[in-house]
Formats: structure tokens, sequence, C-alpha cells
């Protein structure tokens, strides 16, 4: 069953999967409550402010070199390495939640102090937190190894999400669905500006002036409001404390240098819970990002009366996408992103990556990915849970790729960073809810068949994987011909057999 | 008495994920459900088979799922799917054997028009035969020329195009490939003009020699221009007929000729 999408398997994987989630149990967050492994088919409303910072130089530091080497990548991975140290310090000295650090993004949550009445300081507090990590990751650069001072834009958004339970097999981490950690994440995100930008419901709730409509993004705190949030704040610790502190851990833990090794195919196997700088993975790959589209809009209009549907949708139609890229790809998911997975494919061998092999198996994988999405509206809708507005933008991306844990000792977080993970994202962005797209990278190392598939534009709507592998095949693609001759060898063999030969259809003169 | 072809088809249908709904003794007609590479449920489509000697002519007995008639898509305007070319392949409808080979290719063309339609141009083009069978029989030529010239000179078969110009009253056809220049040929006497300069083949390269002293390719070269200026020329025939005789663009593919002359 290696690298091929069937209708019967998954179609009994969701059915599966929805039986697990028939029953959800939808509760308020209270002080007492633990947001660590929470339950497949449980989730709690929480109210909390969700502050995104994005390090915006990251993407400068990958691409310093010509060729993307083992140099910067080892560079870009120490500069992450350093400066999340220094955040990971914030947040546990000011008691505020990490969420994940998603390569240059960090999402935390501040979620004290508790009730609806104190979102005022809540918003108040992670200003303050959101300036601290300003100030320290100003000055966590590390001049021996010319590692750069980071440079850092904030967003924040509070209001109510929903906590649930992110990923599979003890990753225990909670993940928050909700407008106030999409908006922190676009304020963070979508523009180049230093600064800390707040929503206009947050500078409401923080007692801030608002700005224009549509203005949030561009028009940054003042010195003065983020003071008057610090005072309202009252963070128990400071820059020099945490700088200190980080200057000490850093003698006493250090962080080694990074050593690169490959991965033995097929990447499914490997075990990212062993990596750590010492023991980190490199090789030519393919990333992959899919996104669900129209998610907040969703949760937005059902998170008071159809929580339940929410988590619902969100448990089948990830686990699917996840079990495609895996099971039927030979895959590994490196996280969820939201509402968003993120993953590698790689085909080859130990020694070698098999370029236009992974190119061709990853289109598969992505109309794969669709198939299953599409198949997971349709039983979701069967089971009488609303999809309406659902989508799938899905980008990818070939080149050098990184897989290794940063941070602190015992509490790693996975990162793969490179500069195709950044692409594949950008692929995947510029996607609507039915388009794939590739990567130029990828477009212009995939065989004759993929870019003919693509065009110039490199990308397409309603790819599925019976389009994709009829696609290639029609045009000679070795990957796609191979899966659909053992696809029809036992279910069509005199099919089968025409696939084998060339099919050269004639038009009679009328 | 030997079984008919159409007998012989409702005989095996079941093997090929067609079922038999009529059989009469001019015509059958099957319902055909193309299996999915995933196995996902597909269309199923309505279809009626005509006797022609021993060999089997097909179309949908409405046209629900496909155009009624469409060149690009290999559907002729009688509504018949032209599966292959009679002339290069024929395929008479003997025995179980051959009514396989003949459901691989019905099988494999529906298959076809799905992509076709999801993408709106057909897949595999430079694997399809010319439209109409002067352009075939040109196609055939050309084909076997630019074989001659190497595997990746046969490749970038579909990169090649011709242009027709008079120089000083004699008509002369360049053949450019990506609308560069490789060889000038004189129509009048069907001689290669640059014969003396490098040819054109995978190994020039390496060998450097001249059109005229490497093997047979002075003639390749001359055979190919020439039935690549044919084979553009027939198709124009060809889709001057499907205007001459009122029939339109049934407006699924991007690039068809009927389109232009319509819009």
């Amino acid at each position: 069953m290696g690298n091929s999408w069937k209708y019967d398997r998954a179609k009994e994987a969701i059915d599966k999967r929805f039986e697990e989630v028939k029953t959800v149990e939808i509760v308020d967050y209270k002080r007492d409550m633990s947001l660590e492994s929470i339950p497949t088919n449980k989730a709690y409303r929480v109210d909390g402010a969700h502050l995104y910072a994005d390090i915006l130089n990251m993407a400068d530091i990958l691409a310093t070199t010509e060729k993307e080497g083992e140099r910067s990548h080892r560079r870009t991975l120490r500069f992450l390495n350093l400066h999340q140290r220094a955040v990971h310090r914030i947040l546990s000295r000011c008691d505020a939640r990490r969420v994940d650090f998603h390569n240059q993004r960090l999402h935390s949550l501040v979620a004290k102090p508790y009730g609806t009445e104190e979102e005022k300081k809540r918003v108040c507090r992670a200003v303050a937190i959101g300036k601290l990590i300003i100030d320290v990751l100003a000055d966590t650069g590390d001049d021996d190894e010319d590692i750069p001072n980071a440079k850092v834009r904030i967003g924040i958004d509070s209001g109510l999400t929903l906590a649930v339970n992110n990923g599979r097999n003890g990753n225990r981490e909670p993940l928050f669905l909700g407008s106030a950690a999409n908006l922190a994440a676009k304020l963070a995100s979508n523009w180049r500006a230093e600064g800390i930008y707040l929503t206009n419901g947050a500078r409401k709730a923080a007692g801030i002036e608002q700005t224009e409509e549509g203005k949030e993004g561009t028009t940054p705190l003042t010195a003065d409001q983020i003071a008057y949030c610090q005072d309202v704040a009252k963070l128990e610790v400071g820059k020099d404390t945490i700088v200190k502190e980080w200057r000490q851990d850093n003698k006493d833990n250090p962080i080694g240098s990074f050593d690169f090794s490959r991965p033995t195919p097929p990447l499914r196997s490997l075990n990212i819970s062993v990596l750590t700088p010492g023991n980190s993975k490199r090789m030519k790959a393919m990333s992959v990002y899919a996104d669900i589209d129209g998610f907040t809009k969703y949760v937005a209009d059902n998170i008071d009366k159809k929580a339940a549907d929410v988590v619902r949708c969100f448990q089948v139609i990830r686990s699917e996408l996840d079990r495609v890229v895996s099971s039927d790809f030979g895959g590994r998911r490196i996280r969820f992103v939201g509402d968003c997975i993120h993953a590698l494919l790689m085909e080859g061998t130990a020694h070698t990556t098999y370029d236009q092999e992974t190119i061709s198996t990853a289109t598969l994988c992505a109309g794969a990915l669709r198939s299953s999405f599409d198949l997971a509206l349709e039983r979701l809708k069967a089971n009488k849970v609303g999809v309406a507005g659902l989508g799938l933008a899905i980008g990818y991306e070939f080149g050098p790729m990184t897989v290794t844990r940063l941070g602190m000792q015992g509490d790693r977080v996975r990162c793969s960073v490179s500069r195709g993970v950044l692409a594949s994202e950008d692929e995947q962005c510029r996607c609507n809810g039915v388009e794939t797209a590739i990567g130029q990278a990828a477009y212009d190392a995939g065989t004759d068949a993929v870019r003919k598939l693509f065009g110039k534009t490199r990308k397409l709507s309603g790819l599925d994987y019976d389009t994709a592998v009829d696609s290639l095949e029609a045009e000679g693609d070795k990957v796609a011909k191979d899966a659909a001759i053992a696809a029809y060898a036992v279910a069509a063999p005199a099919m089968a057999k025409a696939v084998e030969q060339p099919f050269r259809p004639f038009s009679e003169t009328p | 008495m030997p079984p008919s072809p159409l007998e012989i088809i409702s005989g095996v249908s079941a093997a090929h994920h067609a079922q038999p709904i009529v059989l009469e003794r001019d015509h059958a007609i099957l319902d055909v459900a193309p299996p999915a590479v995933s196995g996902a449920p597909g269309p199923t489509y309505r279809l009626r088979i005509d006797e022609v000697g021993d060999a089997a002519v097909v179309r949908e007995v409405e046209p629900t799922l496909l155009p009624a008639c469409c060149p690009e898509r290999h559907i002729n305007c009688d509504g018949t799917f032209c599966l292959y070319w009679e002339e290069a392949e024929p395929l008479s409808v003997t025995d179980a054997k051959s009514a396989s080979l003949w459901f691989g290719k019905l099988l494999v063309f529906l298959r076809r028009q799905r992509v076709a339609a999801a993408r709106r141009q057909w897949p595999a083009q430079a694997e399809a035969r010319a439209h109409g069978m002067r352009a075939a029989r040109h196609q055939v030529v050309a084909e076997r020329a630019a074989s001659e010239l190497g595997p990746r000179f046969r490749k970038q078969l579909m990169r090649l195009s011709t242009r027709r110009k008079s120089v000083a009253g004699q008509p002369r056809i360049r053949l450019l490939r990506d609308g560069v220049r490789l060889v000038t040929v004189s129509e009048r006497d069907s001689r290669l003009m640059t014969k003396r300069a490098r040819c054109k083949c995978d190994d020039a390269a390496r060998l450097g020699l001249p059109a005229c002293a490497c093997g047979d390719h002075q003639a390749a070269l001359t055979n190919l221009t020439l039935a690549l200026h044919g084979w553009k020329r027939a198709e124009e025939e060809f889709y001057a007929a499907y205007t001459a005789l009122g029939i339109e663009c049934c407006g699924t593919m991007d690039y068809c000729p009927l389109r232009k002359e319509t819009a």
C-alpha cells in the first residue's frame, strides 16, 4: 500500500475517527484545571490574551549564504535556539503558557488572572511580556558565533477560544481554536515592522485608544501605551534579570554544536522525540503545508452554540490529513500549527534523495490530502455536522530540510526550518480553499509531467488524488504510472495493460 | 457461426466494469463504470456499441456525461469515440483477448475524459494522434524522422513548428524549435538548403558533422520539416471542414481551434 490513497481505506479511517468524537464534552476552563493531555473528545472554553511573537530576521539569516548548506542551517538553528531559550525563561518567570514555538513564531497564552472581569489585566500583562521579549531578544545574540540579535514583532488579541488536544502520541500541549488566536497570529506575521500590535478588541479591553478600522496591523503601541500596560501588569521580573539568568544558563548548559545526519526513509519512522542539536537530521526533502481554509470563521460562527461540532470537525479532518501523510505516503508530520499541518516527505535511500520521485510522490500526496479532506467533509455532513465554508489550501516546496529539537533540556520543541519550509508556507498562503501550489524549486526539479500539470502559475484548482495520478500517468510520470498499474492490476487488468502502452486516440475527418 | 463482436464484448463485459443492458443483432447497450485509481465511486456511462465489420464503434447513447462532439476530446461529429487509428493499429474484436484489448482502450479513454474535463485540455497531447487521416499520416512520418535524429530530439517533437516563407519567389519551409530556426527546406524540390550546417541530431555536438555527412540525417531533417508542415496544413483543413459543417465548439477545452473560429 506504499504511496497510494484508497477511497475505502480513507472512509474507514474517517468513520472510525468520527466515532471517537461522537460524544464531545465542552467545559469552561477554571483555575484548578489542567490543559495538559486534554482527551480528544473534550475541549475547554478558555478566556485569555493570546500573544504571538514573530522573529522577523530569521529568513535573512537563512538567506545569508548563496548555497543553503550546513553552515546556513547551523547558524539559523543556533539563532533560534538562543532566542527560544530566552523566551522560554521569560514565559516561565511571568507565568504565561507557551503554546508552541513554530520556528520563528511563538504562540503563548496569558490566562491569569482568571475571570472575564480580569481581561484588562491579562491584556496588559501580555503587552508587558511582549515588551520584555522584544527587549531581551535585542540582547541575546552571540557575537562569538556571529548570531545577530532578534528583531521581533508582537501581535495580541483577547477573547474566548477552545482549547483542544493538539496532536497525538504524547504531545501534551493544548491547541487553541478561535479568532483571538488567529488574529494575534495575523497581526504578528502579516507585516514586517517591529513593535507591539493589538486588535481593537484587545485595545478596548486594556483601556487603550482604538485605531482606525483596518489599521491595527500598522499602528504599533506607543511608548506611553506600553508603559501604561507595564504599570498595570507589574511583572515580577525585568530584562536584566532574564538576560543574566539566560547567560548563566548557557554557561551551565551549553547548547553544543549542531551535528547533522541523514534520516533513512520512510520519514514516517523518524523518531523526532530523541533528536537534539547534536543529533539533528538534514536531507533534501519536500515540505508540505495544508491549511484548513475558513476555519477561523467556522469557529467564530459555531463556538457558542455548536462548539462540539467544531471539535468533531477539527479532530476528524486533521487526524485524517496526518494519516494520509504518514500511513499512505510514508511522510512525517512535523507539527499541527492551529488548523494547519506541516509535514515532510522523502523518497530515496539512507544515502540519497531521489529528487523527481520525491516531487512526483508529493504531488500525489497533495492530491490525496484534498481527496481525504473532501471525503471527511462528506462524512461529517452525513453525520449532521455542519461544514459550510471550509476548504483546504495546500503548498509544497522541495529543497534541503532540517529536523531537530530546540530549547531547554527536558522541554525541547521540535523544529524544522529551511528556505524550503518557509517557501512551502508561502505557497500555501497564496492558495484559496480549493487550490494547490508547488514551489519554484520543486517545479524546476520535477518531471515534465509535473510541470505540465501545474503550468507556469504553479497553482491548480481541485487537484484530487485521482486527477493527480491520471494526469501525471498520462504524461508519462513513472511514479504515477506505477501507482496506476498497481491499482488497476487487480481491479481492471485490461486497463493496467492499456496504461502500460502509449494511448493514441484519433479524430476522424467529418 | 462464430460469435459477433457485439456478443464477444457483451460476454466479457462483466470483467471490465461493464454491464450489458441491451444486446440486439446490430447493436448493444452497456453501462460502463471505469474504475478510479483510488477506488472512489465515479460516473457510469451508458454506451451504445455498433459493429463495423469485425470492429466495434462506441458512443454515449445520449451525450450526457461527454460532449456530443469534440475533436479535441477525440469524440467524432457523430458522437463515436475515436479510441485508436484503424490504419496504424487495427483492432478486430474476434475473441475474448481482443475484446479485452478493446475494453482496455475504452476504459482508459473514459478516465482521460475525466482529466480533460477537469484540466480543460487533453492529457498527453504528444501521444495522441493528429486530427484527421491526412494529418495522422504526416505525423507518422514526422515521428519516424524525429526518432532517427535521436530519442532526445524525438521527445521535443511537440516543441517544433514550421514557417513557410518565399525568398526570391522560391517557397521555403523553416523548421523551428521554440521559435528558433533549425534548418530550411526548399519546398519545390524537397531539398535541405542548410545541409552543410552542423546536424541537429542528439549526437551533433559530439560528432561535429554537417547534416549531409551525418548518417541519413539529411533525409530525416528534410522529411521531418515537410511532414510537420503537411501535418499543420492538414489539421487546418480538418478544422475548416468542421467549421464548414457549422459544428460549434463544445466549450469544454481551453485550446480548441473551433473555439477560436467561433470567438
